[in-house]
């Protein structure tokens, strides 16, 4: 009797025990159904210490950057559940071309083949750095690229995965193409100066256009500048273009020298908008050069011819 | 006679109520030397200033030429070379350009004035310096260059104010025989001067001026008669022995006025010259004439006598 | 006439003193070019048209404009060039000997004054061409028509008024015996009306109507009122005034007060006169200094002609 009813107690014990349970702890069971694909909503050596993992803990994991720029993540490692420290292989792999690398730190130069994870010490792990560069021959597209940290040792695996989230960068350059900030003019007439273009960046930039700032004094408003093809259209990275830029000083310039600026901007718009500032020697036309010359010889000229027509000796 | 130079009658000229000349009247005919006399401020300047046209009588006519000028100067300048007491050129240039200078004033065509000043340089002697500016041209070639310059434009008359003052003596000969040069040439000439022996060694004629008046004109030994000897000739000889006999039968010479005699010379007084009928006398009277002159009146002696 | 002119055109030609004062006054227009050019670029205005100008007009900080340096040497070129003209011929006794010379009288002085004239003009156009010239060649741009108009209305100006000082000169010497008396007589006059009469007006205009720095903008007007017409008796500011018009075409008015009006009060922009309408503006100088000319000469005619040959 007493084991009949040893038994039949401990069966309405646990009926009731799952009756309860099932009534009042479906979260709890749902939560534990969930653990096996998300890691980190309970810390996992607290839920169930006796299950022998690897857990991986990032507290960045997705990183937005620039494609020539490198990306890189700290990610914490612990073995839970076993009895002795173990040395785990790491593997990262990213998107093709792509070139990643373990770390112990971001400045580190050697990479991190292996670990050895110990589970009986209670801390929070250790920590290496996932670095990723993209590849520095193409330029990537702008998007999400995949990295995955792999941590095996035998049978037991684990793995994070990282998001390198590569943005576009809308760069260019905007030069002379002799790399010279000067040139020469001439009064009242065209001069031509090449610019050159580059896209820098890591996207196409969809128009590139251009002004000019005109030198303060005389005739300002006569200044002349343009620029053929007075926009660009569907730069792509890496590619350039020529532009002429021509300058028409108005005709009563002053000999001398004058700044002017050539402005340059684009749609997508850069963070700065490169400009040039150009300084135009304006020289004398010769032809007035010439004849101011000429007026000269001619009053000296009149006063040979006075002397020798109306003077004496 | 020749034809009538300058003529002026009743020629006055009044400085701020000073009367510089007072009725002048001249008679000059061509070809005369006239020496034109008087003490410094007497009015020969003015006379010539007047002659020229250069200044404005008061009253009374000139005629030049038989011109007038004040009416037509251009006429009478283009006749009448006038040398100034001070004679200046441009002293920057040499003495061919001031020349040609003046010959271009008178409408000389170029090439006849060059070969003309060449000449004239060389008749007044200043060939050698005509390239020199005249500042370096000493005062006797400047005067001489004044003559050249009086000449270019070929005068009729010449009006020379003081041509000799304050030149050596060589080269006062020098001008003295241009001067007489250019009478011989048919020039009229008028010397105004002070050096009297000057006056009398080249003039025909002479006029003293003092004070504005013509006081004495004439030729000189005319006027030295006048004034000195009473209008006589004087004739004064030698002869070997003096004797009352010779004395009467010369007194009794018509014509003879008076003889003065002491031991060996005698003064004869005469209304004319007696010289020929004189000597005759003496020679037929077997008394020897040693010498015999007639007097000659030194312009001084007048020039002192009209002004006293 | 003519052999007259021709001899002293030859003599003033030669003389040094014609050398130095071409010498010096192209020095001086060189000169003041160069500052010009230096700062013309600050001095030209972006809506300004006539930028050929602005090298006759334009001074530095330190050194005034070629305007200033042309008024001063045209009196002392004119004085230079007529304060002996007479005396000397009667002081080196080459007068009367000049005038028994089958020539008029009045050629003689005729002749003189034209020649002192002619070379005044020469330097004058000299100097201004040397000066287009040189700023052509530097700057580089070319004078339009109207400029050039202006530029030789300057120049007819400049000539005008060296003629004022020229029959000034010789109506001094035929007045002084002494060349030096001559010349030191026009040099005074010129400093008189250069100098001293600035300095009176400004007395003058202080006197009647006292300014200072708070005073009304009226009064001030009328103090400029007053000194302007007081510096009008002076050549000298007749011939400034008419070249600065001339030269510069925004100048709409002479009248000091009124300018400053246009200028402040009004505050609009000089907007610039046409070449007839800054004609017309100094037209009543330029009147006048052809009258003073004229006067002065016609004096000096008269009384050379009626002047005596004295014996001395």
């Amino acid at each position: 009797m007493s084991k009949s009813m040893l038994a039949c107690l401990m069966a309405c014990l646990l009926l009731f025990t799952v009756a309860f349970s099932g009534l009042a702890n479906t979260q709890l069971v749902m939560a534990k159904s969930e653990e096996a694909n998300k890691l980190s909503l309970i810390p996992p050596w607290q839920a169930s210490p006796s299950e022998e993992e690897i857990q991986f803990n990032c507290k960045y994991p997705i990183q937005s950057g620039t494609s020539d720029s490198s990306f890189s993540f700290n990610v914490e490692l612990k073995y839970v559940g076993g009895e002795e420290s173990q040395l785990f292989d790491l593997s990262a792999e990213g998107p093709p071309d792509w070139m990643v690398r373990v770390q112990q730190t971001v400045s580190g130069t050697k990479e991190l083949p292996a670990v050895v994870l110990d589970p009986t010490k209670t801390y929070s792990g250790e920590s290496v750095v996932v670095i990723a560069f993209p590849p520095y021959w193409v330029v990537t597209e702008p998007g999400d690229y995949n990295i995955k940290l792999k941590a095996a040792s035998g049978d037991l695996e684990g793995s994070i995965d990282l998001t390198a989230r590569v943005t576009a960068r809308y760069e260019f350059k905007f030069e002379t193409d002799t790399g010279l900030l000067n040139t020469k003019a001439t009064a009242g007439k065209e001069s031509h100066l090449t610019v050159v273009v580059s896209n820098t960046g890591t996207a196409n930039l969809d128009k590139v256009m251009f002004s000019s700032g005109k030198p303060s004094g005389i005739g300002d408003e006569h200044w002349d500048v343009t620029f053929n093809p007075d926009k660009l259209e569907g730069l792509k990275p890496l590619e350039e273009q020529e532009v002429d830029v021509i300058i028409k000083p108005p005709a009563k310039t002053i000999a001398g020298d004058y700044m002017i600026t050539l402005r340059s901007n684009s749609d997508p718009s850069t963070s700065s908008s490169p400009e040039l500032k150009i300084r135009v020697t304006v020289g004398t036309s010769t032809k007035w050069g010439w004849i101011g010359a000429g007026i000269i010889v001619a009053v000296l000229a009149g006063l040979v011819l006075a002397f020798r027509k109306l003077g004496r000796k | 006679m020749g034809q009538v130079v300058i003529e002026t009658s009743d020629l006055s000229k009044t400085y701020d109520g000073f009367t510089a000349v007072d009725k002048l009247n001249l008679h000059i005919e061509e070809g005369e030397i006239f020496g034109f006399l008087g003490p410094n401020g007497a009015g020969k300047t003015t006379t010539m200033l007047m002659l020229l046209g250069l200044t404005a009588p008061s009253s009374g006519t000139v005629q030049i030429c038989g011109h007038d000028p004040g009416r037509e100067p251009l006429e009478v300048k283009r006749v009448v070379g006038y040398l100034p007491e001070k004679v200046g050129f441009y002293e920057n240039l040499n003495a061919r350009q001031n020349l040609e200078y003046t010959a271009e004033l008178n409408n000389l065509p170029k090439r006849e004035a060059f070969e003309k000043i060449n000449n004239l340089l060389s008749t007044v002697g200043l060939s050698q310096v005509c390239d020199q500016e005249v500042k370096k041209l000493s005062r006797g070639m400047k005067q001489r260059l004044g003559i050249a310059d009086i000449w270019i434009k070929d005068p009729k008359l010449v009006l020379l104010d003081e041509p000799t003052s304050g030149i050596d003596p060589e080269g006062i000969e020098d001008i003295l025989t241009l001067t007489a040069n250019m009478a011989r040439k048919g020039i009229t000439v008028v010397f105004c001067s002070h050096q009297l022996h000057q006056v009398q060694r080249i003039c025909t004629r002479v006029g003293i001026l003092n004070k504005g008046h013509l006081v004495a004109e004439g030729q000189i030994d005319r006027l030295g008669r006048e004034a000195i000897a009473g209008g006589r000739y004087r004739i004064e000889i030698q002869v070997a022995q003096v004797n009352q006999k010779l004395v009467d039968a010369l007194k009794l010479v018509e014509g003879v006025v008076d003889v003065q005699g002491s031991a060996e010379t005698l003064l004869i007084s005469c209304d004319k010259d007696l010289r020929e009928q004189i000597s005759k006398l003496i020679v037929e009277s077997d008394n020897s004439l040693l010498g015999m002159k007639i007097e000659e009146y030194s312009l001084e002696a007048v020039y002192k006598e009209v002004l006293s | 006439m003519y052999t007259v002119f021709r001899k002293e055109l030859a003599d003033y030609l030669e003389s040094k003193r014609f050398a130095m004062l071409f010498i010096l006054a192209t020095m001086a227009a060189v000169f003041a070019v160069y500052l010009a050019v230096q700062n013309i670029r600050g001095a030209v205005s972006s809506s300004s048209e006539f930028v050929f100008l602005k090298i006759f007009t334009v001074s530095s900080e330190t050194l005034p404009s070629f305007l200033f340096f042309v008024s001063i040497f045209i009196p002392i070129i004119g004085i230079a060039f007529g304060f002996d003209a007479i005396n000397n011929e009667r002081a080196s006794g080459n007068l009367s000997r000049l005038l028994s010379q089958p020539i008029y009288r009045d050629s003689i002085i005729n002749g003189k004054f034209l020649a002192s004239l002619a070379v005044l003009s020469f330097i004058v156009v000299s100097v201004i061409a040397i000066v287009g010239g040189l700023g052509l060649r530097i700057i580089g741009v070319p004078p339009d028509s109207e400029e050039v108009l202006r530029l030789i209305a300057f120049a007819l100006t400049s000539i005008i008024y060296g003629a004022f000082w020229v029959a000034l000169a010789i109506l001094f010497s035929v007045s002084f015996n002494r060349a030096a008396s001559s010349m030191l007589a026009a040099l005074a006059l010129w400093m008189f009306f250069f100098f001293f009469v600035y300095m009176i007006a400004g007395a003058i205009a202080d006197a009647r109507v006292p300014i200072d720095s708070n005073s009304s903008f009226e009064m001030i007007a009328k103090n400029a009122e007053i000194q302007g017409m007081i510096n009008r008796i002076s050549p000298c500011n007749l011939y400034g005034e008419s070249i600065l018009a001339l030269l510069t075409p925004e100048i709409a008015s002479l009248n000091p007060a009124l300018m400053m009006i246009s200028v402040i009060a009004a505050g609009r922009m000089l907007t610039p006169l046409n070449f007839t309408q800054s004609l017309l503006l100094v037209w009543p100088q330029i009147v006048t200094m052809v009258a003073l000319a004229t006067i002065c000469f016609a004096i000096s005619y008269v009384r050379f002609i009626k002047q005596e040959i004295r014996a001395t």
